[in-house]
């Protein structure tokens, strides 16, 4: 069994919810969000992933952007924040995150008792 | 295309001063990433492909600036060559909404019965033409 392969698939279907929650929590940068699901143990999605995902994420009106300018840093960043839209598609995902949670540990939990 | 003033500017910003050997290296292989994702963007309307071009920009200058030039250099290869990279953006896009929405274009439904009309009408004319040349020979 190719465990990296299969942890690679479980990651990147998660990578949407992922964003659209830490997104939840207010505005946020690529590099930002990229810290945010990163972080040890978390799904580990890389520079080449992050962008197209928060550009079609855009497209499909889940999320919005815009330009400021940061005064300590010294330059521009591109914000993210969640639409309605997203705010909706969210709430439709996690129920059936949570659902899949669930059934998954009944499944395990059977699994690990025997 | 992003015009040399805006390359001036935005390595201004990333590495102002003197460049060290590998800052100036990064500095060339940064600048040669961005001018082919950008060559490779040319599919996609000119704000989305200088929005991506910049992003990416942007965010090489704050790994450098926060984090560093090795973790600079980490960031961008993680991106991967150029093309790939671009094909990220464009790929989906014309695997799902554009194939399903209706088009003008020549693929179109409405076209090919077009087509099939034009052919139809330019056969029975050339069949009324050489019947009447037969008739009209009889």
């Amino acid at each position: 069994m190719d465990l990296a392969s299969w942890k690679a698939q479980l990651r990147k279907g998660a990578a949407e919810l992922a964003v659209l929650a830490v997104l939840r929590r207010g505005e946020a940068y690529g590099l930002q969000l990229l810290n945010a699901i990163g972080e040890p143990g978390g799904l580990d999605v890389s520079e080449g992933t992050i962008y197209p995902l928060l550009n079609r994420l855009e497209r499909e009106g889940k999320i919005g952007s815009r330009w400021q300018q940061e005064d300590g840093a010294g330059h521009m960043r591109k914000l993210y924040r969640l639409t309605p839209l997203g705010r909706a598609g969210l709430k439709a995902m996690l129920e059936e995150w949570h659902g899949f949670r669930d059934h998954m540990e009944r499944l395990l939990g059977d699994a690990d008792a025997r | 295309m992003v015009s040399a003033t805006t390359w001036s500017a935005f390595w201004e910003m990333l590495m102002p001063g003197d460049l060290d050997a590998d800052a100036a290296e990064f500095q060339t292989a940064a600048t040669e990433f961005l001018q082919q994702l950008d060559r490779a963007l040319t599919s996609l309307p000119m704000s989305e492909r200088e929005a991506i071009v910049r992003e990416t920009s942007q965010h090489l200058v704050e790994r450098r600036t926060d984090d560093g030039i090795a973790a600079a250099w980490a960031s961008l290869r993680s991106f991967g060559p150029p093309e790939t990279y671009a094909a990220e953006f464009i790929g989906d896009r014309f695997d799902r909404s554009e194939l399903m929405q209706p088009t003008t274009s020549d693929s179109s439904p409405n076209s090919f019965r077009n087509t099939v009309a034009i052919c139809v009408t330019v056969v029975l004319v050339l069949a009324l033409l050489a019947a009447g040349a037969f008739l009209f020979r009889g």
